[in-house]
């Protein structure tokens, strides 16, 4: 997105980024933070921004969205789906390739360049693995890599044959560009719906068991010791991958891996009513995979949180379970969503911060860090996104009301689908202010567009 | 959104006790010369079948029709749906046509409590899936109970239910009925047929038929449900034969006063020997003779009972 021309001062908040917490002012302008500090001399040209009692951060970026373009414009598209990612606070998003038909060439990544270029905010573009994301051929990576892409995935299916994946790694190594895997054995999976359990044992459903993903989350941790390659895993769901993942990192392993918002908030008890607005692939797991996810945010096994936002029609959810469609939308509610369930899991542990509702340094930080620098660090988009916030850098701002507790509701939805898991929910931390490239492009909460 | 009969844990002990009772009564009605009463005159009962059925289907319109309800008949075949009609659409369009009740079979779990969130009337969950057939549960029930002549319960009876259980919907409303009417339950099978995790479930579990087989006071087989699993579940139906099959000798170890039953349709030779079927040890038959009377006795239930006509007065 082009540069703001606005002038604005963004006083009294808490300024949360990789360099520290602190407080200070931020002067923006031409779409660049112009000074960052106390004391700041505004002349009154620049439009004041009151951030006192909130965090600043620099714009979130999520790693794992599904725009929808091409082919299924109805549910969502680069626009919309933009408008929805602003109002979460989110000034880049990387859209996923699994569209019809999936971005695998040069021309579909300039063509959707093209249509983005009116969106509000920057999206970037994944692309595919394997040609058509049939896990048969390798896409022209080098090419893709040239018109732009810096993480390619076949997102929705995993990458199945695993001399192919080995090939993936060892191409990928040379251009210097991340391979991201969704972990699931289709053949384990077996065309199931809901995590294989007590829940689906009582309701006669067709289930994938955790060893989907974990067998191949293995494969790919031997692949990448054996390549040196870089390997994002998108979605990670279950206790035993997260565990695999940080004795990976251990080892000095190139391996980075995400987690979502619901798999963090949600279980598969929530599927006792057949409700399937809450199936999702990777299915949402047991409460002790809930906890061993918890146990590895906390361990900071998790470089990011990525939505998995994945707009669906309302026919396609008003189905059965087995029927139903795959997956939830996320952008708006996200970062409420992880910060609230964030505060509970703080006051259930007991921590010594648990009587009050801020969060220490230490902790802010990192959860910041996963909605910012990580991920765009992972993304290479870290010249533009995720801070640090300071002068000379593309104002990409997100300001957020840590305290503030809200609901969100069917008509606050800006995406084309309404398929939200969060409705009724209590998410504490809202997006006040989103700057994009010096743009204000959500104010007070609400869209500038 | 009105009562439904979706599951066996819809219904408390004292609605399950009602049930039974009123297949009683109407068990007695179906014994006369002209086994039809007006309890449901001017009611029209709807049977929604996309999965295909015999005797469920002619079950619920015989007992339907022995209550003197209107009956409408959809099943799949040359239907809208085989051109492409949504779920919510057709079930709209039935309730539209003016039923009163409908009874519903559907391949895919959850399917009927769906439609009953949509719909006003009240429904009758006649299989959906591998999650609930309360109504065979409840004339198993009966059926049992007919045979120990006890009152409306269970109590230490062991009843094996053998073969199939992960994909099947008999088996789940069973183990929740017969468990709370007092029996206990063991559940036999290789472990690719049983649900992956029931550590929460009131039952016992055993890999070997021959091991439990002299303990058992009821043998409950299920069919092999071959149209829901794809993968290589069994290395072979003979395979399975060999370890599960109830054959005459096996029979001939279990004790002499057990009995058997099944939910049909039988396969002869996998589950059970052809003679057992037909034997004086067998409650099969039975076990479909009870379908009407208690499938009259759940649509009175859910029809007139609504009303505030619980005793029937014929």
């Amino acid at each position: 997105m082009v540069a703001g021309k606005g002038k604005f001062v963004i006083r009294g908040g808490k300024v949360v980024d990789q360099l520290g917490v602190r407080q200070a002012d931020l002067l923006v302008d031409q779409g660049q933070i112009v000074f960052s500090g106390t004391n700041v001399d505004a002349s009154s040209d620049f439009e004041q921004i009151d951030a006192s009692g909130c965090v600043v951060a620099p714009g979130f970026v999520d790693l794992h969205c599904h725009l929808r373009e091409p082919g299924q414009a109805g549910s969502e598209t680069i626009i919309s789906g933009s408008e929805a990612g602003v109002l979460g606070g989110y000034t880049a998003l990387l859209a996923m390739p699994n569209t019809n038909p999936p971005v695998d060439s040069v021309e579909i990544v300039q063509y959707l360049s093209s249509k983005s270029k009116d969106a509000a905010l920057d999206v970037y573009f994944s692309a595919a693995i394997t040609k058509g994301r049939s896990g048969e051929s390798l896409t022209e990576m080098s090419k893709l890599h040239q018109a732009g892409v810096r993480i390619f995935t076949d997102d929705g299916n995993g990458v199945q044959d695993p001399q192919l994946m080995r090939r993936a790694l060892e191409y990928s190594k040379g251009l210097g560009v991340t391979l991201a895997q969704h972990c699931e054995d289709l053949k384990l999976s077996n065309g199931g719906s809901i995590n294989e359990g007590s829940v689906s044992s009582l309701l006669g459903i067709r289930a994938i068991p955790n060893a989907a993903e974990d067998v191949m989350v293995a494969r790919d941790i031997e692949l990448v010791r054996m390549t040196g390659a870089k390997l994002h895993f998108l979605h990670v769901s279950t206790s035993r991958s997260a565990q695999m993942v940080a004795q990976a990192k251990m080892d000095g392993l190139a391996i980075t891996a995400e987690v979502t918002p619901h798999h963090l908030n949600f279980t598969d008890a929530r599927l006792m009513d057949f409700n399937p607005i809450f199936k999702v692939n990777p299915p949402l797991r047991s409460e002790n995979d809930r906890r061993g996810l918890w146990k590895a945010y906390f361990e900071e096994v998790f470089d990011a949180v990525a939505t998995d936002h994945a707009p669906h029609p309302k026919s396609s959810k008003e189905a059965t379970l087995d029927q139903a469609s795959f997956g939830m939308i996320g952008l708006q509610a996200a970062f409420g969503a992880v910060n609230s369930e964030l505060y509970r899991q703080l006051c259930q542990a007991g921590s010594e911060n648990s009587t009050e509702t801020v969060l220490t340094d230490q902790q802010l930080l990192q959860l910041i860090g996963m909605f910012t620098w990580k991920p765009a660090k992972i993304a290479q988009i870290d010249s533009r996104h995720g801070g640090p916030l300071v002068k000379g850098r593309p104002a990409n701002i997100t300001i957020v009301n840590m305290e503030h507790k809200w609901q969100l509701g069917e008509g606050d939805i800006r995406s084309l689908s309404v398929n939200s898991p969060y409705f009724d929910h209590q998410l504490m931390g809202k997006v006040a202010f989103t700057f994009v490239n010096g743009n204000l492009a959500v104010k007070e909460g609400e869209l500038c567009r | 959104m009105s009562r439904s009969l979706i599951s066996i844990s819809d219904l408390t002990d004292a609605e399950i006790e009602k049930i039974l009772d009123l297949s009683k009564v109407f068990a007695e009605v179906n014994s006369r010369e002209i086994p039809k009463v007006p309890a449901l005159k001017g009611k029209t009962v709807a049977t929604l079948f996309f999965e295909n059925s015999t005797r469920t289907r002619l079950s619920f319109e015989l007992a339907a029709s022995r209550l003197s309800a209107d009956v409408i008949t959809f099943s799949v075949a040359g239907s809208s749906v085989a051109k492409g009609e949504s779920l919510r659409d057709t079930a709209e369009t039935i309730e539209s046509l003016g039923a009163d009740l409908i009874v519903m079979r559907h391949p895919s779990s959850g399917s009927v409590k769906l439609v009953s969130e949509w719909l006003r009337v009240p429904m009758v969950n006649a299989g959906d899936g591998a999650f609930q057939h309360p109504t065979q549960g409840l004339l198993d029930a009966v059926t049992l109970i007919e045979h120990f002549k006890s009152e409306n319960n269970l109590n230490g009876v062991r009843i094996g239910i053998i073969g199939d259980v992960i994909h099947s919907r008999v088996a789940r409303s069973n183990i929740q009925l017969m468990s709370r009417l007092g029996a206990e339950v063991v559940l036999v099978g290789p472990p690719a047929f049983l649900p992956s995790d029931i550590s929460a479930w009131p039952v016992k579990v055993s890999y070997s038929l021959d091991e439990v087989l002299p303990e058992l006071d009821v043998l409950y087989l299920l069919r092999i449900q071959s149209e829901r699993f794809s993968d290589a579940v069994l290395p072979s139906l003979a395979d399975f034969s060999s370890s599960y099959l109830l054959s005459r000798d096996r029979l001939k170890r279990a004790r002499k006063d057990a009995v058997v039953m099944h939910p049909g349709p039988v396969i002869r030779g996998v589950e059970i020997a052809h003679e057992i079927v037909d034997s004086e040890r067998s409650l099969i038959r039975r076990q479909v003779e009870n379908g009407v009377p208690v499938r009259m006795a759940v649509l009175y239930w859910l029809l007139a009972a609504n009303e505030g006509k619980l005793d029937p007065a014929w």
